[in-house]
Formats: structure tokens, C-alpha cells, sequence
């Protein structure tokens, strides 16, 4: 608590020569949402924002506080404000807070509609392509799902993930011996893998998470 | 080259270029001054202002440094010198309309501004707003600044045909300031003239950027070829433009190329002379390279350039294959007339030759400046998977995987976009070797405390456990202007007094193989990182304790880190200002398969080696082979295990260097014929099912060695020994 007293000290001064700065408001909204003031960092932003409309990080930071006060339409309006105000600016961090913005709200079709939004703007990304992916088999759209994880082949991910992923659809799907057979590719490439590579910690876990699928799945 | 980026057999001659610039106002010129120390009025710099009662000289001018062929006046007071010394030149252009831009080459100590025709035309290290007869300067301004002051490009509208008047004010920094200098340069351009570069970018093994900036714009063009001779047009611009970006594909790997470029339409390329580069080897290619590794360097320092200059001495023989940058590459805050000074300008020969990958740091602040200025991959076109920012990313070099992180803007969250990114990234390399870097280090006691920064601890606590969990092996950071270099770590997260030896520090010896030995790494669990500050490529810091407990070397050193790669090893050297080795360490990757403790001659003169065939894989069904040979003929044998650390160090020829319980196989034959035709072959995939071998299982890692009967002085010899982890 002490660095953000003295954090907020700061800002007094800076205050007192430009009040009216977005990055001034932004720097005392962050602190005071850091310290779970999340009421006054709104006002703070409210007044910055009647200030200067068009400010895209006023805007972004906005969105955060009204998500935090679970009000995702509220949040998704500022942020998508943010986004077409300055698609430069407009972060992965963003594209995935806007889509669960719009997840919060109860509608996964805009979600997925503003990640794709965010994949033309930076061109592929894979962890935008995983959560479209998710999300396509959170609402049970199998087959979208599993063109959403093909990307991700071509995004450079693991054969051996795709391989599991696509089981993991094709399971939930209904289609237990597809799953099967992808698993099964899953353990064969994970096989490939240079013994190295294959002694990580985290792979180990995938591999172990691999074969029991596979014991799993040729039990059935 | 190869066939596919061959588009047509012209032979062309490179020439550079040259022809399209002009110096209107030469180095040494002949000055009207005002060095009285009074104010001429807000007239002074037009044109048809009357100057004839002023004195003249030839540059430089000013006081103070020794150098000058016109010393001007300060005044009778040494501690209230005049703060403005004012000069004016008059300089004739025929035909104003030819030029595109002119480019200015300012020698100031330590302000100035500089006025065309009464129109401003440059202002350096001088407030906004009015300038005033007693504004003093922003701040001093090194020789070295003074000297090399980047030069700065304008159109050249300004310019007027017959006699133009250029006129400019140089203020003091303080009134006791004790020197004070000035010279000036004009040039004209006629043409797109090439202002930065050009330098290579996001280099793989079959392709490469090439970026550089025009003074005016157009439609660029890349040509490639394998020799300076044979250079053939492989790429241009569809839209005219100053900052290019063209790539060439095709390439093959491990080759050198020479590239020059021009513009479109040309039949040979003006813009720059053929420079080399060399594309990396095939991914996975177990290839010697050499990375140089700079932290904080762009001061535009003395400092800066005596490291510079210390690595090129220290690597003239062996010079780098690319360049990581740890951030801060341009002070104070990243602008493009930074980097062209701090980096460009300091840089040009490597950057011409070799990629510079970047991390961004607290001083890069002006984002889309440091997004233009690299080009970095998005899409995992290097070797990684597709970030879709140039924030984060990864590329692979040879049988390494380079990772850089964003510590300075993006999310560090645990489940954040660069936290999933990076996993997903680390899952998907098949490399022997993971290097990371970013800025904020993750530990340190230099200048930026890891315990007190938030952006160092948040680096520490979320991504260190990730790191681990999938085999990095060193990791690099800046922003503290030190050194600091830690032994081999695993599972520390928190504060440094949380730094438990025992349970923490893997090796905890210097890493050397001279010493206590090198660092071992394997992906088997618990190998952990090496951690290098090495944020002194521009200066040192003062301040911090340089006492951070996990660190074996600290110092305020100047330097920069080289990196070598040979395969299984990496060396890791700082080399400081003075081109001394500071420290240095080794990693080793005794991968599956890799032998220690080396065997000698037997009684018949045999040098047995050890090999492993099959797979090591528990479940594979597959079976795994131990082999020695040659050995001597018909004499008989056993295979002798172990499980654990501890075995591996110190000389152990011909003996036994395993430790911890030893379990051993049964007897087997050499056979053979003569002498050293015998082997001993066994398959070790025979135990797994033994209860008496039950330790075996997926982790264990296996020290395996030969006894075999000798004749001789020793009736007896042990091979090498052989190493190896058993998989799922």
C-alpha cells in the first residue's frame, strides 16, 4: 500500500500541472483500480472522457472498470470505441478482453466475430485462433471449432496439441472413435518429438495426459 | 542463390550511391559572429538583415576545447559567460527546384537553433517556445554528441535560388559552462537519397527484410544476388514511400548473399553499395553461430562506442551471425531522431549485415516508432508460433529458440495474451536449446531492484515457473546498468531473501569447464536457467547494491554479452570496454546419448565408445541398445548403472565414475576375432519389466558404463560412461 500512497502523491502533482491529461487520469484510474477503488477510478475516467470523448486509452481503461463493476455492455461499447478509434493500438490483451466482454453479455457470436475483427487487424495470431476455437465449441459448433484448430497448425503450433485438440472436439461431438484416432496421432507425434524435448516437465505432463486418453479411449 | 529467386540472368554492376548530393555549405566555412553578448533583436536571422558590422572567421568555432580555428568571446566573467553566441553564412544555389532535400549536419555545444531564410530549420537540445538571448541549453552535451551529432534531413522548400542566408544561435548550458563549439554543414539532394540503412531484418534460412529510408518518397527496390556481380532485382514497392520494407524469399540456408537497393525501374541499385549477409542454417541444424547481446546501449555515449568498439576488436575473426537487443536501444524515450543517432548511426556496419532482434524497454516509448524501426515476426514465419505482434515473438537460429518476452506494456499476467502465447510457443519447439530475453530482469540488485520493481517481480512470479516447466535454459534482461550473472537456478519466485541455496541453485559453481565445471542442462525437470543482467552496453549505474543472492558475478562494468552456440554448448562471455573478458560460463546439453567420464586405452590398446541405439521411450515397445567397441576380443564383461546426480564430475579415466547404489547385469562376451574386434552389446530394454530394475521408470535419469576383464598391470578397465533419460 505504501508505493501506491506515494504513487498517488505523485499524481497530485502531476494533477495540479495538468489535471485535465488523459495520461494523468489514466495513471491515477490505474492505481485507484489497483487498490480496488474501483468507484472513484470511474469518476476519474468519467470526467476525463466528458473531457477528451475520442481518447482511446481513456476508453480502454474504461472498459476494464466497467467490466469490473459487471457492466459488460457498458464495457463492451467503450472498448469497441477504443478498438476503431486506434486499431493500432488495439492489443491481443484487448481483442481477448473484448471478446469476453461480449462472452459476458451473453452473445459468444460477437465474440468470436470481434476476435476474427482483431485477426485482420494483426494478421494471425494463434492465441486468437485458440480462443475462437474455444469458444466455437463452448456454443457446441463442432465443426467451426475444429476449422479454428486447423489455423492453428498453420499459426506453428504443436502437431501433437492439434491432435489433441481436435480429439477433444470430436469427443464432446460425439464421434468417440475420431477421438480416438486423434489421440492416438497425438502420442505418435509426441513419440517424434526429440527425446529432449519430449523430457520437459510440461511435455511430460502432456504426454502422460496423452496415453491416458488413448488407455481411456481403446478401453471404451 | 537459388532458382526460384533467380527472375532473370542480367549481370548487373552495383554502384553506390553518391552522384545525387551536393554540399551547399562545406565543414570550415567563413562565419559572420556576434560573440559581444548582446541580443541582435528577432530580425537577426532573415535574410535581409545587415550583419556586415559582425567579424568574421572559419569554423569551428567556440571556446574551451583546443580545437577551435576561431575562438570566440565569452565575455570578461568566466562564471557569467554570454549564454548566445549568434553566426550567419550566406550561400549561393543556382537552381533551387533540383534539390529534394537537404540535409543538415549540425556540430553544437550545447544548444542551438538553426534558421534557413529566417525559417527554422532545426532546434537541438533547446526548450519549445521562444528562445530568448539568456535561455540556456537543456542539458551538456558530451564530445562525443558534439562531434558526431546525427545529421537530420528537411525538404528543401526552404531553399531559394541565388543567395540563401542560414543562421544560427548555439547556447550555453549553464553560464560557467566551460566550453562551447560550433560547425555546421549543408547539403543538397537530388533523388530518393537513402538516409538510414539499408539493414537486414527477421532473417531465416530462406528469406530475409530489408528495410532503409529515403529523403524523399519513392518506390523502393531490393536487389539480391551471390555475388556483388550478379545482384538481380527481387523486390520493390507498389506505392512510392520513405520507409521500405521488402523482403526476398527463396533464399538458401546457411549462405551468404549481397544486396543493395534503388528504386524501381533502375537498372542497377544507387541507394547503397552490395553488402553481405548470411542466412542461418536449417532450423535444428546443430551449426556454431554467435549472438551479441546489448542491454541499455543507446546513451550516444563514449561509452556506448567503447563497447561497440571492444566487440568488434574482440570478434574481428569471428564476427556475429545477429544481435539481440535488450532494450533501451535510444534514449531518452525512443523517437525516431533517437534511434537514428543511438542506434543507426553507432550500429550501421552490423546492422547492415546482420539481424538485430529487439525487446522493447522502459526507454522505448514512443511505440510506433520502435514497430517502424524493426521488423520483427508476427505470423511465426521465423520459427515460432504467430504472436500477431511485434511486441512478442520468437524465431529460431540454428538449434536454438530465441524467445522474447515484453515486459515493459504488455499483459504479464498468468494467463495473459503473452503468457498463453509463450506457452503455447515453448510447447511447440522441437529445438536442442531455449533462450529468452526481455528487459525488466527478473532478478537484480543493480540500478532496478527486483524486489521493489513491479514489472521485474511480475516477470519473476508468472513466467519464470513457465520457463522452467519447459527447459529454457538462460535468460537474458537489461535495464539495471550492470552486470550481474547468476548461477543455475530453478524454482525461485520470490523476494531475494526468499533465496534458499538448497533448495534453489542447481549448480551454484561458476559454470566454467575449467573450473567447477560447466552448467548442465537437461529438460528433465528441475535443470533450471542462468540469469544475465546486462544492461551496462551504454553506461553504468551507481546505484544498487549488485548483492542479489543468486547472482555469482556482479560488477559496473561496461559491456556487452556474447553468445556462442556449438551444438550441446553454450558460452556465454562478457566482454567489457576495454575488450577484457569480464566473466564467462558454459551451459552443456548432455542430451540423451552424450558420454562423460572418459575411458583410456585397455591392455590390447583398445578406446571403447559408448552409444545408445533403439529408443529411450518406456512404452514404446522399442528396444534400447548400450554398445561399447571396440573392446578387446573374446574377454568378457558387464554393464554397471546408476541412478542420480554427483556421478559426473572429476576425471575418472578408466575407472568407475558412477555413484549411489549400483546395479549391475549379468556377464556377457565381447567376441571378436583380433585384436579390438570385440563389443559388448546390451539390451537394456530387457530390465524394464525386472522387478529387480523397478527404479527404472519415465524420468529416471541412467548412468551406464562397461567393466569389462583387461590384461595388464590392471586386470580390469571401465569404458566411458554413457547417460541417458528414460521417457514414458
Amino acid at each position: 500500500m505504501g508505493h501506491f500512497e506515494g504513487a498517488l502523491t505523485a499524481l497530485a502533482h502531476a494533477e495540479a500541472a495538468g489535471a485535465s491529461e488523459p495520461a494523468v487520469a489514466l495513471e491515477r484510474s490505474g492505481l485507484l483500480l489497483d487498490r480496488g477503488d474501483d468507484q472513484a477510478a470511474r469518476c476519474v475516467l468519467d470526467a476525463a472522457i466528458a473531457n477528451d470523448p475520442f481518447d482511446p486509452s481513456l476508453r480502454r481503461a474504461r472498459a476494464i472498470a466497467r467490466e469490473r463493476a459487471c457492466d459488460p455492455r457498458g464495457a463492451v461499447s467503450d472498448a469497441r470505441l477504443a478498438r476503431d478509434l486506434d486499431p493500432s493500438s488495439f492489443s491481443m490483451d484487448d481483442a481477448l478482453r473484448l471478446a469476453r466482454m461480449l462472452e459476458a453479455t451473453g452473445d459468444s457470436s460477437a465474440a468470436v466475430a470481434s476476435l476474427e475483427y482483431a485477426l485482420e487487424i494483426h494478421g494471425p495470431s494463434a492465441i486468437l485462433v485458440l480462443r475462437v476455437a474455444e469458444l466455437e465449441l463452448e456454443s457446441r459448433r463442432f465443426n467451426a471449432a475444429l476449422a479454428a484448430i486447423d489455423r492453428l497448425q498453420r499459426a506453428g503450433v504443436a502437431p501433437f496439441d492439434i491432435a489433441l485438440r481436435r480429439g477433444e472436439v470430436l469427443e464432446r461431438a460425439g464421434r468417440s472413435e475420431r477421438a480416438r484416432a486423434e489421440w492416438h496421432e497425438a502420442r505418435a507425434l509426441l513419440d517424434r518429438l526429440p527425446a529432449a524435448r519430449r523430457r520437459a516437465p510440461a511435455i511430460r505432463g502432456r504426454y502422460r495426459e496423452v496415453i491416458r486418453l488413448v488407455e481411456e479411449s481403446d478401453r471404451r | 542463390m537459388t532458382s526460384r529467386m533467380i527472375l532473370a540472368t542480367t549481370v548487373l554492376a552495383a554502384t553506390a550511391s553518391a552522384q545525387s548530393e551536393q554540399t551547399l555549405v562545406d565543414q570550415g566555412s567563413d562565419w559572420r559572429y556576434l560573440d559581444a553578448g548582446v541580443d541582435p533583436g528577432f530580425l537577426w536571422s532573415l535574410s535581409s538583415f545587415n550583419d556586415s558590422s559582425w567579424p568574421s572567421g572559419p569554423a569551428e568555432f567556440g571556446f574551451g576545447d583546443g580545437d577551435e580555428s576561431t575562438v570566440v568571446s565569452f565575455g570578461p566573467d568566466p562564471s557569467q559567460r554570454h549564454i548566445t553566441t549568434y553566426f550567419r553564412h550566406r550561400f549561393t544555389v543556382p537552381h533551387a527546384a533540383q534539390y529534394d532535400a537537404i540535409e543538415l549536419r549540425l556540430r553544437s555545444d550545447d544548444g542551438a537553433v538553426v534558421y534557413l531564410n529566417g525559417q527554422e530549420l532545426e532546434r537541438r537540445n533547446l526548450p519549445a517556445g521562444p528562445i530568448a538571448f539568456e535561455t540556456l541549453a537543456l542539458a551538456p552535451v558530451e564530445d562525443y554528441r558534439e562531434e558526431y551529432g546525427y545529421p537530420t534531413f528537411e525538404h528543401a522548400l526552404g531553399l531559394r535560388n541565388g543567395q540563401n542566408v542560414i543562421a544560427v544561435e548555439v547556447h550555453l548550458e549553464a553560464p560557467d559552462d566551460l566550453d562551447m563549439s560550433f560547425d555546421l554543414e549543408l547539403i543538397g539532394h537530388r533523388g530518393p537519397s537513402v538516409t538510414r540503412g539499408p539493414y537486414v531484418q527477421n532473417m531465416r534460412a530462406s528469406a530475409a527484410t530489408v528495410c532503409w529510408r529515403t529523403i524523399v518518397p519513392a518506390r523502393g527496390a531490393l536487389w539480391v544476388g551471390a555475388t556483388p556481380q550478379t545482384l538481380v532485382q527481387v523486390a520493390s514497392d507498389v506505392q512510392p514511400r520513405t520507409e521500405h520494407e521488402l523482403v526476398v524469399s527463396g533464399l538458401d540456408p546457411a549462405s551468404t548473399y549481397f544486396y543493395a537497393v534503388g528504386v524501381a525501374g533502375a537498372t542497377t541499385p544507387t541507394g547503397s553499395a552490395p553488402t553481405p549477409f548470411r542466412t542461418p542454417p536449417v532450423t535444428g541444424t546443430r551449426e556454431p553461430f554467435r549472438a551479441w547481446i546489448l542491454g541499455d546501449s543507446g546513451t550516444l555515449t563514449y561509452d556506448q562506442l567503447r563497447v561497440r568498439d571492444a566487440f568488434r576488436a574482440h570478434s574481428a575473426a569471428r564476427p556475429p551471425d545477429l544481435a539481440l537487443l535488450l532494450g533501451d536501444n535510444a534514449y531518452r524515450e525512443g523517437l525516431d531522431a533517437e534511434y537514428q543517432s543511438s542506434f543507426f548511426e553507432v550500429y550501421d556496419q552490423a546492422l547492415s549485415r546482420i539481424p538485430f532482434w529487439s525487446t522493447r524497454g522502459n526507454h522505448e516509448l514512443d511505440l510506433a516508432n520502435y514497430l517502424a524501426t524493426f521488423a520483427h515476426p508476427t505470423a511465426g514465419e521465423a520459427g515460432g508460433v504467430a504472436s500477431g505482434t511485434e511486441s512478442y515473438y520468437s524465431f529460431d537460429w540454428a538449434n536454438v529458440h530465441f524467445l522474447c518476452l515484453d515486459s515493459f506494456a504488455s499483459d504479464r499476467s498468468v494467463g495473459g495474451a503473452m503468457w498463453q502465447w509463450a506457452e503455447l510457443d515453448l510447447m511447440s519447439t522441437t529445438q536442442d536449446w531455449i533462450v529468452a530475453f526481455w528487459h525488466h530482469p527478473p532478478y537484480s540488485k543493480g540500478s532496478h531492484d527486483s524486489d521493489l520493481e513491479y514489472r521485474q517481480e511480475e516477470m519473476r512470479m508468472n513466467f519464470l515457473p513457465l520457463l522452467e516447466d519447459y527447459g529454457v535454459a538462460l535468460v537474458l534482461g537489461g535495464h539495471s546498468h550492470s552486470y550481474e550473472r547468476s548461477g543455475q537456478l530453478y524454482g525461485h519466485y520470490g523476494a531475494s531473501t526468499t533465496f534458499d541455496p538448497a533448495l534453489h541453485a542447481r549448480d551454484f559453481g561458476d559454470g566454467r569447464p575449467t573450473g567447477s565445471g560447466a552448467y548442465e542442462h537437461t529438460t528433465a525437470g528441475d535443470a533450471g536457467a542462468v540469469y544475465v543482467v546486462a544492461g551496462s552496453s551504454g553506461s553504468v549505474s551507481f546505484g544498487g547494491s549488485l548483492d542479489h543472492p543468486v547472482m555469482l558475478h556482479a560488477s559496473r562494468s561496461l559491456g556487452s554479452v556474447i553468445l556462442d552456440v556449438s551444438g550441446s554448448r553454450m558460452d556465454v562471455t562478457m566482454l567489457d570496454d576495454l575488450g577484457d573478458v569480464e566473466d564467462w560460463f558454459s551451459i552443456v546439453d548432455p542430451a540423451a546419448g552424450a558420454t562423460i567420464c572418459a575411458g583410456v586405452a585397455d591392455g590390447e590398446g583398445c578406446v571403447p565408445s559408448m552409444s545408445l541405439s533403439g529408443s529411450t521411450s518406456l512404452s514404446s515397445g522399442q528396444p534400447l541398445t548400450i554398445t561399447a567397441e571396440p573392446v578387446r576380443a573374446n574377454t568378457f564383461g558387464l554393464l554397471v548403472y546408476s541412478f542420480g546426480a554427483g556421478a559426473r564430475s572429476g576425471p575418472y579415466r578408466g575407472q568407475l565414475c558412477l555413484s549411489g547404489e549400483l546395479v549391475r547385469t549379468s556377464t556377457i562376451a565381447s567376441g571378436g576375432s583380433g585384436p579390438c574386434t570385440g563389443r559388448f552389446d546390451f539390451a537394456f530394454d530387457s530390465l524394464y519389466n525386472d522387478p529387480t530394475h523397478s527404479m527404472i521408470t519415465p524420468g529416471a535419469t541412467v548412468y551406464c558404463q562397461y567393466w569389462y576383464r583387461d590384461v595388464g598391470v590392471v586386470p580390469s578397465t571401465f569404458s566411458e560412461a554413457i547417460w541417458f533419460t528414460v521417457d514414458p
